[in-house]
């Protein structure tokens, strides 16, 4: 019997995860223009230019381009990727195609933190914020992955997820109903979620997370592979299966808690990237999905806020309306015809 | 395999404990269930090296749980489990994965993955610290295609394959891991007769071409005979009979636990009991000749 050393398992379409992440890559580049020229006041390209690399300019769209889009397009990108890639760590392990980071309390406790610090008028000075969002959120965050620790089925840890969201949201919700109109206004625009008059300093909040979370992200494809095969199967090939849903949990945790301190809690990046990618590659292997799950999220989110900031120009809206109107239905579409497919 | 090998085997392993060197696994007062909900409690069980052992029994007598509490894929309550006679629960996960391959009960496999794609996952274990594949592992995935004569379809997704053509890929994923122990629960469930036997025959030329140690549950008591050097029959959680088949298939081992009525013949090629069943026993009778 001789068997080649060669690999005999090709994959079935070569180039074409390359094809698919450099195109994406190509998107993300041409969205830097309109992203940093569009919006009031629309720049030329000239403008631009002179602006990025001479350095010049008239001092007001100067301003606006470093202090305002910049930051902007800057942390759509991030947020944008660490959705998407928490989208796909937490449907694989817990395979679940709707688990996302709502799942985990992280967007609830970061939105309680907010709420009180509006409606009580907590004495923290206003760039302090974001920080406490942040511990709000790490700390929700760890009482549900706590919580969810030691269950080993797939629906009832969904459940328990949801249940402590659930309970976290109603916490919101009390405190918010203390607040006066003004205080709700302010709210009612976190909570949906916004990239609007984010600056650098927020960009400074989200990026450390990011660096050490997105390369661990990716690190985790084989173990997410596995878990797709079922906990069985996946224990039976090496992996410690409830130590890494665990450590999976913490890192998608990590890799929204930030993003949701700064931009607030913005629907369907995480549960649309990973389907889409899915669906455009073919395949559920990790590998593949996760780069670029990561990729679609960042092009989704920027594509979203150029939407939120042009569409009803000068009027704003905020960008999780956006994710929200244009997230749900495709994400409807997307699940049917995975539905469909599996019916056969 | 000489029946006198045989005999002295099971006296070395019935004198010494699972660390004997005939015993490729043991089981020792091993109690195991879901939660609270105890299925076996204080069962011992050896599996000698070299050999194909049937796990027989009704539905819910504890099969796969017995071989899940072996394989370390449920958490014992209480009991011990050798592997070569180191305890299971002092060895690196890795490390039984990659001396120990199990198959579960129904498995399944997300849309869209190939034969291939899956049948790589079992160099998990043995990958390198990169977890990138190497030639040795691209070796080893080509022979379990191959053995299990699946190459073929190896860039196909597992969704568009025939039941048989399927299961025959899952076990190309065990035998990738390339262990020296294989569990199988139910290999040959939705299969027609031909797939079953064809599984059955892949499964007696690993024991004997790679000496691979095999216990499989199965539900056809014939074919459990057919195959297996060892049958072990579960009736509620415990063992109730354990034998080679000719020892295991009585009348009054089918009676009592199957609750079935039937002429055991001896298969003339083979020399293994078949059975031919022609009642089924009124439960209230099982009831009181207990
Ligand atoms: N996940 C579970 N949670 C709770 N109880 C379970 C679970 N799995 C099995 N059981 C129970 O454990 C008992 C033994 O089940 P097991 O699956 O071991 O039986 P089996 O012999 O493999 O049956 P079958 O031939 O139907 O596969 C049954 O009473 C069953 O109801
Ligand atoms: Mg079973």
């Amino acid at each position: 019997m001789s068997v080649a050393a060669t690999p005999i398992v090709r994959k079935r379409i070569g180039a074409r995860p390359w094809l698919v992440g450099g195109l994406l890559v190509l998107l993300l580049f041409l969205l830097i223009f309109p992203a940093l020229m569009l919006g009031s006041p629309v720049l030329s390209l000239g403008q631009l230019n002179e602006i990025l690399f001479l350095n010049g300019g008239e001092k007001v769209p100067h301003l606006i381009v470093t202090e305002l889009r910049m930051p902007r397009l800057l942390l759509g990108l991030i947020a944008g990727a660490a959705l998407g890639l928490a989208g796909v760590l937490l449907q694989d392990s817990l395979r679940n195609p709707l688990a996302g980071p709502e799942l985990l309390g992280v967007s609830s406790g970061a939105s309680a933190v907010v709420a009180a610090i509006t409606v009580f008028r907590l004495p923290f000075a206003f760039g302090l914020t974001p920080w406490l969002a942040l511990v709000g959120g790490l700390m929700s965050g760890m009482v549900v992955i706590l919580a969810m620790r030691r269950i080993t089925n797939g629906a009832r840890l969904a459940l328990v997820g949801s249940a402590i969201t659930a309970l976290l949201n109603a916490v919101v919700i009390s405190i918010i109903s203390l607040g006066s109109p003004n205080d709700v206004a302010v709210l009612y625009l976190f909570l949906l979620g916004s990239l609007a008059g984010r600056t650098w300093d927020y960009v400074n909040l989200v990026w450390p997370w990011l660096v050490v979370c997105i390369p661990l992200a990716l690190l985790c494809a084989r173990s997410l592979n596995l878990l797709q095969l079922g906990d069985d199967m996946a224990e039976g090939l090496g992996l410690k299966v409830l130590r890494m849903r665990f450590l999976i949990a913490l890192l998608s945790a990590g890799l929204v808690a930030s993003v949701v301190a700064v931009c607030g809690p913005i629907s369907y990046i995480a549960l649309l990237a990973p389907h889409l990618a899915r669906r455009i590659l073919g395949t559920s292997d990790a590998r593949q999905v996760l780069p670029v799950a990561a990729l679609l999220g960042s092009a989704l989110l920027v594509m979203a806020d150029l939407l939120a900031r042009l569409a009803l120009s000068p009027v704003e809206m905020p960008v999780g309306v956006w994710t929200t109107l244009v997230g749900g239905p495709v994400l409807l579409v997307l699940l049917r015809r995975q539905m469909r497919s599996a019916k056969q | 395999m000489g029946s006198d090998n045989k005999t002295s085997l099971r006296e070395i392993s019935t004198t010494i404990t699972g660390k004997t060197r005939g015993a490729a696994m043991a089981a020792e007062n091993v109690r195991v269930g879901y939660g609270e909900k105890i299925i076996l409690s204080e069962l011992s069980l050896e599996i000698r090296r070299g050999e194909i052992t049937a796990l027989v029994g009704p539905n819910g007598s504890g099969k796969s749980t017995l071989l899940k509490g072996m394989a370390r894929l449920l958490k014992l309550h209480s009991g011990t489990v050798f592997l070569e006679g180191e305890e299971l629960t002092k060895m690196a996960n890795s490390e039984i994965a990659r001396r120990l391959a199990v198959l579960p009960q129904a498995p399944t496999a997300p849309a869209g993955l190939t034969v291939g794609e899956l049948v790589e996952q079992g160099r998990y274990p043995h990958a390198g610290p990169m977890r990138m594949l190497r030639k040795q592992d691209h070796e080893a995935i080509g022979r379990a295609l191959e053995l299990t004569g699946t190459l073929e379809f190896a860039n196909r997704p597992l969704e568009n394959l025939s039941g048989g053509e399927r299961q025959r890929a899952w076990i190309a994923l065990t035998l990738a891991q390339a262990t020296p122990v294989l569990f199988l629960d139910e290999p040959t469930t939705f299969l027609d007769i031909g797939h079953q036997l064809e599984v059955l025959e892949l499964v007696g030329q690993l024991n004997r071409e790679q000496g691979m140690t095999i216990v499989m549950v199965l539900h056809d008591l014939n074919q459990a005979a057919q195959y297996a050097h060892r049958m072990v029959v579960l009736r509620k959680g415990s063992i109730v009979a354990d034998g080679a088949p000719a020892e295991v298939m009585t009348g009054e081992v089918l009676e009592k636990v199957f609750n079935i009525k039937a002429h055991i013949v001896t298969d003339p090629a083979s020399g293994r009991p078949v059975f031919l069943p022609y009642a089924v026993v009124k439960n209230e009778e099982v009831g009181r000749g207990q």
